[in-house]
């Protein structure tokens, strides 16, 4: 059985019938589930806020902490960060909390609680909160914005650029490419921006769709992170971590096959807010070069 | 801090402990180089790399500082390396103990060093690689939905040893050194699933794990041939939400954890286990055992002060000393034993009296 059907329906119901709260004030999403960055996925989201206090997303139990004490032998790159179990098999992480502003003593939180600050301890470039969200249940990395409030954002995703490639030959797609008959892999270098970022950066989308005459070859959905046979794998498609991503060519949407004549294929891209841009790529036979 | 570089201190009836040397690790004294650099070169076990609050070192137990810097926001310490790292690595520069650079690692995340072997935590906290320091090769990695809580390699076996790592969703794998997944452990936890410490004994025959809540369990697994097997567990009294000391003796004969009052020790021959009360938190158990067949530990004490205890497995006296200072470094080696407080190392000598 899939997991990712059965993922969407337990937090449609548990989003459905607990009312989940964003953990700063106000939320400005820096960092988006599955963010590539090198050969490193990020796991949750990093968020800015204008007071720095963190509160927990539902009421729920402190079940672990890290206080980077100083004896610690593995250093911790999350900062100081506590984990809360919530109802519905659901735990929240919340990472780089300001080492001073979190006490271990109290175990129960309400959603107004204040959890502490945010910080700058770990692997951080600033002062922000890191949010993860794990589903006991289904040993996995959810995708936070899958149950937070909407994230209001008119932003459309840009389609920057689409790229066939094949035997180490790379071919970037104009509306209509000539093409010569083969199987070819699917890149495409695509982001998303948010209105409130305070500055010029870039945000992963969260589905992507690629069709082929009027079926789909790939659609990858940065849902949820799970461990399969001993691999990350992410979305409903189990698409390997390693393979979603690929430096300098974007995203791995699988394989056209190119049989001559004219064909299409048409990329959709949505982010979260349900944005969506989309573009149709045309082929033409290539003549061959006597 | 003054009483321990004056006096003598006794150790119960029978043992007292002597000052023998005290060494200032503040930048006063320059360092000579060339002297440190010949003593490197002669000696290879008789000196500890240490860190204080924001300085680190290295130090032979003759009482000569070999080498001293500020740390930069971590720093990861072996016998014969170092890696004094910032908030965001993205490579590892590999120093030796006299501060020349041997090597760099392209490895974003944290390094740290268990039983010389190096390793790196990926920004997530939920990754580890291995990296082979000579040839500078990754040797394997491994990634988890989860958040990595712990992680146990055993002594005898550098470089070619079975590591464990304990996860916050409750389990623990056991890799071999290639990285395969030999066996994943997760006990039927009762209540919430979750890994709090695990610990490999010396020869790797034994693995002990503390993990849930309500109650916390700590179970002994017997490993022989890539199989692991349960021997016993033990439901604790204490509901510790963070990381727990646990600990192994040298020649797999005690394992050592942290609990509410203080430290508790398990005899595995006898599977018979003694507390020992302590006011303060635990902080850092020792694995070697002094030439009388002490046991050390050091707590945080309420004031916020740290002391070191000592204590003779079988018998219920816990011998401590107060060391005034809140940072804090703790070796043993046969009679000897080697305190850093603030910003002085200070070695003393046991005695039998």
């Amino acid at each position: 059985m899939k997991k990712t059907p059965l993922l969407a329906v337990l937090l449609l119901f548990t989003t459905f019938i607990f009312a989940y709260r964003w953990p700063l004030d106000s939320n400005i999403v820096t960092r988006l589930f599955a963010s590539c960055d090198g050969r490193t996925v990020s796991h949750g989201i990093e968020i800015i806020g204008n007071n720095g206090a963190v509160r927990p997303i539902e009421e729920g139990e402190l079940i672990f902490f890290s206080d980077s004490l100083r004896s610690a032998a593995i250093p911790s790159t999350l900062g100081t960060f506590a984990v809360l179990e919530h109802r519905g098999n659901l735990r929240s992480v919340y990472t780089h909390l300001d080492p001073g502003s979190f006490s271990p003593e109290k175990i129960r939180y309400s959603s107004s609680d204040v959890l502490g600050s945010a910080g700058t301890s770990g692997y951080i470039p600033g002062k922000r909160l890191g949010l993860l969200i794990y589903d006991r249940e289904l040993d996995q990395l959810v995708n936070p914005l899958l149950i937070l409030p909407e994230l209001q954002d008119q932003s459309v995703p840009v389609i920057e650029k689409v790229l066939l490639k094949s035997n180490d030959q790379k071919k970037y797609l104009e509306d209509t490419t000539a093409l010569l008959p083969g199987s070819y892999q699917v890149f495409a270098d695509v982001y998303d921006t948010a209105e409130k970022l305070p500055y010029l950066q870039t945000l992963p989308p969260y589905r992507l769709i690629l069709h082929s005459s009027g079926r789909i070859v790939t659609e990858l959905v940065l849902s949820s992170i799970h461990l399969k046979e001993g691999t990350l794998v992410i979305g409903e498609e189990e698409t390997p971590v390693e393979d979603m991503y690929e430096d300098g060519l974007g995203y791995a949407l699988g394989e056209f096959r190119y049989t001559g004549g004219e064909m299409s294929i048409e990329l959709t891209v949505e982010d979260f807010s349900g944005n969506s841009a989309q573009k149709v790529f045309s082929f033409i036979p290539q003549v061959r070069k006597e | 801090m003054l009483y321990f570089f004056l006096f003598p201190v006794q150790l119960g009836k029978e043992i007292i402990i002597k000052k023998d040397w005290a060494l200032p690790i503040l930048p006063i004294l320059p360092i000579d180089e060339i002297e440190v650099r010949n003593r490197l070169a002669q000696e290879d076990d008789g000196r500890e790399a240490f860190h204080s609050d924001d300085i680190f070192g290295v130090v032979d137990w003759e009482g000569n500082l070999l080498y001293r810097d500020s740390v930069s926001y971590g720093i990861a310490l072996s016998d014969r390396f170092f890696i004094n790292y910032g908030a965001l690595p993205d490579r590892q520069v590999i120093q030796t103990q006299d501060g020349r650079i041997h090597s760099v690692v392209q490895e974003k995340g944290y390094p740290f060093f268990l039983q010389n072997r190096l390793f790196i935590l990926d920004p997530n906290g939920s990754a580890v690689c291995e990296y082979d320091i000579p040839t500078k090769k990754l040797i394997w990695e491994r990634k988890f939905a989860s958040i990595i809580t712990d992680i146990a390699v055993s002594s005898k076996t550098q470089g070619k040893g079975i590591t464990v790592v304990a996860l916050l969703n409750g389990t623990q794998f056991v890799v071999n050194p290639q990285g395969k997944t030999i066996d994943v452990l997760a006990g039927d936890d009762f209540g919430i699933p979750v890994s709090f410490a695990c610990a490999l004994s010396d020869s790797a025959e034994h693995i002990a794990v503390i993990s849930g809540l309500d109650p916390q369990i700590l179970r002994l697994y017997d490993y022989d041939k890539n199989v692991c097997t349960l021997i016993k567990e033990w439901k604790l009294e204490s509901s510790f939400r963070r990381k727990i000391l646990l600990q192994f003796s040298d020649s797999d004969k005690y394992l050592m954890f942290e609990q509410t009052n203080g430290l508790s020790i398990l005899e595995l021959s006898t599977g018979e286990i003694m507390s020992y009360d302590v006011a303060g938190r635990v902080i850092d158990i020792l694995p070697g055992m002094t030439e009388q067949g002490l046991l050390g530990f050091s707590f945080l004490g309420s004031t916020g002060e740290v002391e070191f205890a000592f204590i003779l497995p079988g018998k219920k006296q816990v011998f401590t000393l107060k060391s005034g200072s809140s940072s804090f470094f703790f070796r043993t080696r046969g009679k000897e034993i080697m305190i850093g407080l603030d910003k002085w190392i200070v070695k003393f000598n046991m005695d039998t009296g």
